[in-house]
């Protein structure tokens, strides 16, 4: 079943040196209890989708066109009242420990009741706490710990608590964004397996928002792939990432080292991220592509379809050119 | 127990300091120009009569020597005798100090809790038109000039409209005739009144700004985002989750400002012949009385460093994050 349909999606920020396509006319689909992942460098627009996802983008930013169907509804068209009724309830999202995600005056236990509270108002007071305790346990924080405040905890004891805030209502699909950075590597491990337990246990959808390709990989069965607001290449895991075909998928890849990759590998350059406020309606990858032809500069590249769940947004002779070498 | 012996430590700190201030004030009024005899004589006083007063308030010993004995008496208990009252000067200042803690505190708990209501709307409001009328109220009674918005209050709900007494604390006509604790509470909230908003309207502009740029500070944390991604009401992030955070600081405002509120009134009670420790130090200053002048300084001092403990001690049972 389909659960997250996003069509030509566009999101804009109002700056003073005017218009800044932060997300350009994406799409992708996501089913119940699947796991799609975002990767690209920062500045690619990971995150202003997951903030889309939830209606919380920031007063100058705004839905330019497109339509996100969630369940039957398209989130695009909803007010104030639905987003705040639907939010944390039918989509939550992870946020990033490292930053102040907790608020610093309130216990923990506190702050994930209050999540609960609000989408059940007829919810007996005892049943809350024993729901808060349920979920505690799930995320492996021990009782005693509940009533701490979060300066309190470790970075992974607040990234669990966080998990635990998001899991509160059982939403039907959690946004997990950056959940892992700023972790170190066994506590990432212990999280990311969180998540897929919970992924598989309770039938969640995800989206999870990287700049880790590993982690990415780790998590999600379909990835997409981002470079200056668009998806650039999509697919499932093992095709994206075993068969890169878009020439930024194929330089991320690349730069990511790994022990007995050839030491002499050549990184190609990427030049800074294109300018999102005067696109030339071209290519935004050409000024770093190392395949470009003169095409790409002005004409804008076109979904390539390479097997049926692997696509890339290029254009056929960069692509053909590519198979070759 | 780290806070008992936080707090021990600081009374201990306290103590020297406020020892450091006494030493301090003792020598200073003793530079001051003026003696303490300039008000108290006569033209016709002869130099004997004049050199026997100042030898009767013991003007005339060494100052080091008159030093020990002040401190040797205020280590006692004993602050002295006021020079132009004749008083004991505890008995002054207890006369005095309730009126003081009465019109300020009231006035300083009143302007915070209304301050720190409408710089909350201001900040959650922030650019609308709400937001803008209250903080330009708030710079324009920031930065009005007391005695000129006390005198013009006088005498306009005062004098041309008369809704409100001149100055003092009671009408002595009704209390004459005993009546009931209401009507006695009536009459001096009728005579608190004035002075009351002339304080009020000065103060609440700048707790006002305070919650508002400390709240704005607070809105834009992570927290605020995670509780609206919770799905959390408008009205349960902005009291909860970001009023609390961004009180901390007023606070500290709040409680430093109800310290000096006892000198910090003076032209207030000055203005609104009010009975408190603010006129009566100006008095004192004038007069040369230095035991009263000294009291007088050394009660601010007093209740400065005492108020800093309290602020400290609040924080950390405001913010968890703060311990001793």
């Amino acid at each position: 079943m389909t659960l997250l349909k996003v069509e030509n999606l566009s999101v804009g920020y109002k700056t003073k040196k005017g218009l800044l396509n932060a997300v350009n006319n994406i799409s992708f689909t996501l089913e119940q209890g699947k796991s799609l992942g975002f990767v690209g460098e920062s500045g690619c627009g990971k995150t202003t989708i997951g903030m889309t996802l939830m209606g919380l983008l920031p007063e100058n930013a705004n839905i330019l066109q497109g339509d996100i169907y969630f369940n039957g509804s398209n989130l695009a068209h909803f007010n104030d009242e639905k987003w705040r009724n639907f939010r944390g309830k039918e989509i939550s999202m992870i946020f990033q420990a490292a930053m102040n995600a907790m608020n610093p005056v309130i216990r923990v236990d506190e702050q994930v009741m209050e999540a609960i509270e609000v989408h059940n108002p007829d919810m007996p007071r005892n049943e809350i706490h024993t729901k808060v305790k349920k979920l505690f346990n799930m995320v492996e924080i021990p009782e005693n710990r509940l009533k701490d405040y979060p300066h309190q905890y470790s970075g992974g004891m607040k990234q669990r608590a966080i998990i635990a805030m998001a899991l509160a209502c059982n939403p039907k699909l959690i946004i997990a964004d950056e959940p892992t950075t700023a972790l170190d590597a066994i506590v990432q491990d212990q999280i990311l397996k969180e998540i897929k337990e919970i992924k598989k246990g309770l039938n969640t959808s995800i989206i999870f928002i990287s700049h880790d390709i590993a982690v990415v990989a780790d998590v999600c069965e379909d990835i997409c792939v981002m470079y200056g607001g668009q998806i650039v290449e999509k697919g499932k895991r093992e095709e994206v990432f075993k068969y890169p075909r878009h020439p930024y998928t194929k330089t991320l890849l690349a730069s990511y080292l790994n022990l007995d990759s050839d030491k002499d590998i050549k990184v190609p350059e990427i030049q800074k991220p294109p300018n999102l406020i005067t696109l030339t309606g071209g290519c935004n990858f050409s000024a770093s592509c190392i395949c470009k032809s003169k095409n790409c500069i002005n004409h804008a590249p076109e979904w390539v379809n390479l097997s049926p769940t692997h696509q890339a947004f290029c254009c056929e002779e960069t692509l053909g050119k590519d198979k070759n070498d | 127990m780290r806070i008992k012996k936080y707090i021990f430590n600081k009374v201990i700190e306290i103590t020297i300091i406020f020892f450091i201030i006494l030493t301090i004030l003792f020598f200073l009024f003793r530079l001051s120009p003026g003696t303490p005899i300039s008000k108290m004589v006569d033209p016709t006083f002869t130099l004997e009569d004049q050199n026997l007063l100042i030898e009767q308030l013991g003007l005339d010993k060494p100052a080091l020597e008159q030093y020990f004995i002040y401190l040797k008496n205020f280590c006692t208990g004993n602050l002295g005798f006021s020079f132009h009252y004749g008083e004991p000067v505890s008995k002054i200042i207890l006369e005095r100090l309730p009126w003081t803690i009465l019109l300020f505190t009231t006035s300083t708990i009143l302007a915070a809790f209304v301050g720190v209501m409408l710089g909350k709307i201001a900040a959650w409001k922030k650019g609308s038109a709400i937001d803008n009328f209250l903080s330009i109220s708030a710079l324009i009674s920031h930065t009005l000039f007391i005695p000129w918005f006390a005198l013009l209050i006088l005498w306009f709900l005062g004098f041309k409209v008369g809704w409100f007494p001149l100055g003092g604390t009671l009408s002595p006509e009704i209390w004459i005739t005993e009546p009931s604790l209401f009507v006695k509470l009536l009459d001096l909230i009728h005579h608190m009144f004035l002075p009351l908003m002339t304080l009020f309207f000065i103060h609440v502009g700048s707790y006002l700004l305070l919650m508002r740029s400390s709240m704005l500070g607070v809105l834009k944390e992570d927290y605020i985002i995670t509780a609206k991604a919770k799905g959390l009401t408008e009205k349960s992030i902005r009291n909860k989750h970001a009023a609390k955070n961004a009180a901390l600081p007023v606070i500290t405002s709040v409680g430093l400002s109800l310290a000096f509120s006892i000198n910090g009134g003076a032209l207030t009670e000055q203005i609104f012949t009010w009975p408190g420790i603010g006129r009566e130090l100006i008095f004192a200053v004038s007069n040369n009385d230095y035991p009263l002048a000294q009291a007088c300084f050394l009660l601010i001092a007093g209740v400065v460093l005492v108020a800093n403990l309290i602020v400290d001690l609040l924080y950390a049972y405001m913010d968890p994050r703060i311990t001793y």
